[in-house]
Order: structure tokens, then C-alpha cells, then sequence
């Protein structure tokens, strides 16, 4: 049998465990309290994000295929964008529905997706995605909600 | 002379922690435990004790006192249950030999340190582990207290630290089809199957910590080595290590004082000046109970001394 030097685990220190701790801290929460407030704020966020797609879902694409393609616009851009990168979210989603540039950026549903997400921190905006991601079957079924509310108001002359 | 010694230990996932507790249909579910916070009851992910107990200790400094004895291929199945997976009691009386005993807890700090049944009696070991309590905001308390180093109240929740995975398991008959003499009767059920699990995502840390009640240097010694040698071979916790999942990157906080590599080196040369008497013990007392399990068994036919449970009766 070969002589085999062995050596003692590695070890650390109060610093070392105070610098660990404080990558696994979550400033959404530093004053303690489990709110929610987040939440509910990415939880409208996405619905909107859902009925902006629906009005601007790709006139070649079948229009049956709607509720299949909104929730695999998010969670291919989700996979993308776990840095909370927005812009390039509702971009990526946008591609996939493919969405009419010119219509997008007349769409006022895009244009107050983008710059409700723009001023929010970085913590916040990763939270939005990592939530897309954990909610995609709950936000789907919002949205669909939410559309059809928006098509009645419409059909009864209403603003949506 | 004995001592209490408490060592700190934080492990974090390097790969995806799939400890698991079971599985749902193919879904494969996390090891949980339930833990009261402020807003209520939580589910939270937990690396168990005896997880922890067995791969990072019993296994690795059990397979080097067998390896360094020279018992290798030598011992039977009980020897090796006792020093790998801490054996069961397999006699119905119990023996006590005093100084037989105090010989042996003597001689192999090993068993001092963790215990296992033998034949005739329990050991207790010295050592006391602690669950792989995560470092999440549901457990912020605890972990201030395990740690002894404080923490701060507004970490992440456990879910974030939860991610999931999925496997699939493919088809000869579709993937390499001329490999297969389809003459030969088979049924026709397809191998494919996809699976998944959920995992503690890599970047999670847990701490946890053992304590060594009552022990000497020679158990501390026992105890960092069996650490060590875990560490060196992938340090692997929980399920799916053949697919790269369970590694930790394990580290110690050690009572002031302590030198950890005289410690260990200290124990190996207990061990080594102790390899003969190691290999007539466990001859003697593994052995000797199997030959004599054998016999009675032959002789009485129905009551199997050696499991300890009653066969063919009736």
C-alpha cells in the first residue's frame, strides 16, 4: 500500500463565515419582515407582461397556439436572463411571439413594463425572473384571466 | 484524559445537493424538515445526521483502519458491517468483559469515537452529530446558535436555494437498433423514461457541526482524518454523486488550540502500532460468532442465532 500524506480539512473563521453569510443574504428582506410586497409586484408584472404579449402576438403565427407560445416565450428568455437583465427579457419574449417591432414600440402595455422594471434594483429584478420561473403554470392562468377581461371590455366599447 | 470538544463545520454545494427523502411518481423529493419561524411552519432542506454520520465519518475512517490493518479481503460480512455501517447485534445475551472492553476502546479510538453494535453488545461512541441545517432566513436563528458565530436575519429563503433537475433514460431499440436480434422473444415495453428530482442548488451552505463528548486527542484525530480522506475522495453527500451531484466543500472551525495534522498523524501511528491486536480482535469476535451461528443453526434448524430472528417455525 502507498504511503498517502493525509492533511487536515481546510478550516475557517468568524470573517470567512461572515463573508459567506453575506452572499446568501436577500436585501429584499433586510428589515426582517416576509412581506410579500415583492411578489405581488412580479406577479402583476407578469400578467401585464402575458396581455402585452397577447396583443402583440405574431400575425404569422396560429392564433390557437397563443397560450403555448406566451409561456414558452418566458421560460426560454427566463433561462437567458437570471441576471435580471428586463430589457432583454420582454425582448427575448417579444422575439418569440414575433412581435411587429414598430408595434412594440408604440404598445404602452411594452413601454410601462420596461420602465417599471428599470428603476427597480438588481435584487429585484432577479427576483421577477427567478419568480416567472416558479410560477409559469399560475401566471399563465392570471393572464389568460386578465385577457379575456380586456377582449370584453373592448368587445363592449370600453378601454382596455 | 477526556475532554468535550466541539467542532464547527460549514459545508456548501458545489454541485446540486440531491438529498432526498423519496420519490413521487418519478419525481425524486428533497430531504425536509419542518421548522417553526415567524410567519409559521416551513419546510425546509436538511443534509441528515446520519447522512453525514456515515459518508463523512464511519465510511472513510472505518475503510482506512481496514485498509491499514491489513483486513482487507480477509473479514467476513459482519466484520465489515461493523466497521463500515456499525454492525447489529446479533446475539440474544449480552456479554460484558470489563476489561476486555476497556482493551478494545483502548486500542481503536475508532470505536471509541463512533460506537456500533457488535455481536454481544453496543458500543456507544463519544460522538454526537449535528443535521446540515441551511443557511436560509427560515433557519436564521438556528444557525446563529449551531455556528456559535451569529447570523444575520434577513438571508434567503429556503426556496431560492432550491432548484430541480431532469434525466431521461433512453431506448436501445430506438437509439441503437442493430445491436438487438429482434428473433429473440422480448416484450415490446420501451426503456425510455424521463426523471427528475428537486436539489439544493449549488452556493447553499450548510452548518453543521459534531461534538465529541468525553473524548481524547485520538478520537479528534479519527474524526478529522475520516474528514479528510471523504474530502479527498469528492467529499459526495446524498444521492446521484454518479452524475456529479452531493459535493461539498467542507470546512472546519477547530477549538483554539488544536493541530489538526498532529492529531491526525497521531491517531494513524495509534493505529498502525496496533495492527496486529486490530486483526486477532476482530477474528476473535466476528468470526468465532459466525462458526457458532453456523453450528446452532445446523444443529436446531429453526432458530438462526446469528440474525437474531426466528426461521421456519411452524
Amino acid at each position: 500500500m502507498s504511503i498517502q500524506v493525509i492533511t487536515p480539512p481546510p478550516s475557517f473563521d468568524a470573517n470567512a463565515w461572515r463573508l459567506q453569510l453575506a452572499g446568501l443574504t436577500d436585501p429584499d428582506y433586510s428589515t426582517g419582515k416576509d412581506d410579500n410586497r415583492s411578489k405581488e409586484e412580479h406577479k402583476q408584472w407578469a400578467i401585464n407582461l402575458c396581455l402585452a404579449c397577447c396583443e402583440l402576438f405574431g400575425e404569422d403565427l396560429d392564433r390557437m397556439t397563443l397560450w403555448d407560445r406566451i409561456p414558452s416565450a418566458m421560460a426560454t428568455a427566463s433561462v437567458k436572463c437570471g441576471d435580471g437583465d428586463i430589457d432583454q427579457f420582454v425582448s427575448l419574449c417579444l422575439d418569440h411571439i414575433k412581435a411587429d417591432s414598430a408595434k412594440a414600440a408604440r404598445n404602452d402595455r411594452v413601454v410601462a413594463l420596461l420602465m417599471g422594471a428599470s428603476d427597480k434594483p438588481i435584487t429585484w429584478r432577479q427576483g421577477l425572473v427567478r419568480y416567472i420561473v416558479q410560477h409559469s403554470f399560475a401566471i399563465v392562468a392570471y393572464g389568460r384571466r386578465d385577457w379575456e377581461v380586456v377582449k370584453n371590455d373592448r368587445k363592449n366599447g370600453g378601454e382596455a | 484524559m477526556s475532554d468535550t470538544y466541539r467542532i464547527v463545520a460549514m459545508s456548501t454545494a458545489l454541485s446540486p445537493v440531491s438529498h432526498m427523502s423519496g420519490t413521487e411518481g418519478n419525481e425524486a423529493i428533497l430531504n425536509r424538515e419542518c421548522v417553526m419561524t415567524e410567519t409559521g411552519r416551513r419546510f425546509v432542506p436538511v443534509l441528515s445526521g446520519n447522512a453525514i454520520r456515515h459518508r463523512m465519518i464511519r465510511e472513510p475512517a472505518g475503510l482506512h483502519l481496514i485498509h491499514e490493518c491489513g483486513l482487507a479481503g480477509k473479514i467476513n460480512k459482519r466484520a465489515a458491517n461493523f466497521f463500515l455501517h456499525g454492525g447489529s447485534l446479533s446475539e440474544s445475551t449480552a456479554r460484558v468483559d470489563l476489561n476486555a472492553k476497556m482493551e478494545m476502546k483502548e486500542r481503536m479510538p475508532f470505536v471509541r469515537l463512533i460506537g456500533g453494535a457488535l455481536p454481544d453488545a453496543i458500543e456507544e461512541g463519544s460522538l454526537r452529530v449535528d443535521q446540515g441545517v441551511l443557511c436560509c432566513r427560515e433557519n436564521a436563528s438556528r444557525i446563529g446558535a449551531i455556528s456559535g458565530l451569529g447570523a444575520p436575519s434577513y438571508l434567503r429563503s429556503a426556496e431560492d436555494f432550491v432548484g430541480g433537475w431532469q434525466y431521461t433514460r433512453s431506448d436501445a431499440a430506438r437509439n441503437e437498433p442493430d445491436v438487438i436480434d429482434r428473433r429473440q422473444p422480448d416484450d415490446d415495453e420501451s426503456n425510455l423514461m424521463i426523471y427528475s428530482g428537486q436539489n439544493v442548488i449549488p452556493g447553499a451552505t450548510f452548518i453543521h457541526g459534531f461534538t465529541l463528548e468525553h473524548a481524547g486527542p485520538l478520537e479528534v484525530g479519527c474524526l478529522l482524518m475520516g474528514i479528510s480522506l471523504w474530502l479527498s475522495a469528492g467529499g459526495h453527500i446524498g444521492g446521484m454523486a454518479s452524475r456529479g451531484h452531493g459535493k461539498l466543500d467542507t470546512r472546519l472551525l477547530l477549538p483554539d488550540g488544536i493541530d489538526g495534522q498532529l492529531l491526525i498523524d497521531t491517531y494513524i501511528e495509534h493505529v498502525r502500532a496496533n495492527v496486529e491486536w486490530v486483526a486477532a480482535w476482530t477474528e476473535r469476535t466476528f468470526s468465532s460468532v459466525a462458526k457458532q451461528a453456523k453450528a446452532t443453526k445446523a444443529k436446531k434448524g429453526a432458530i438462526n442465532v446469528g440474525d437474531a430472528t426466528l426461521e421456519g417455525i411452524g
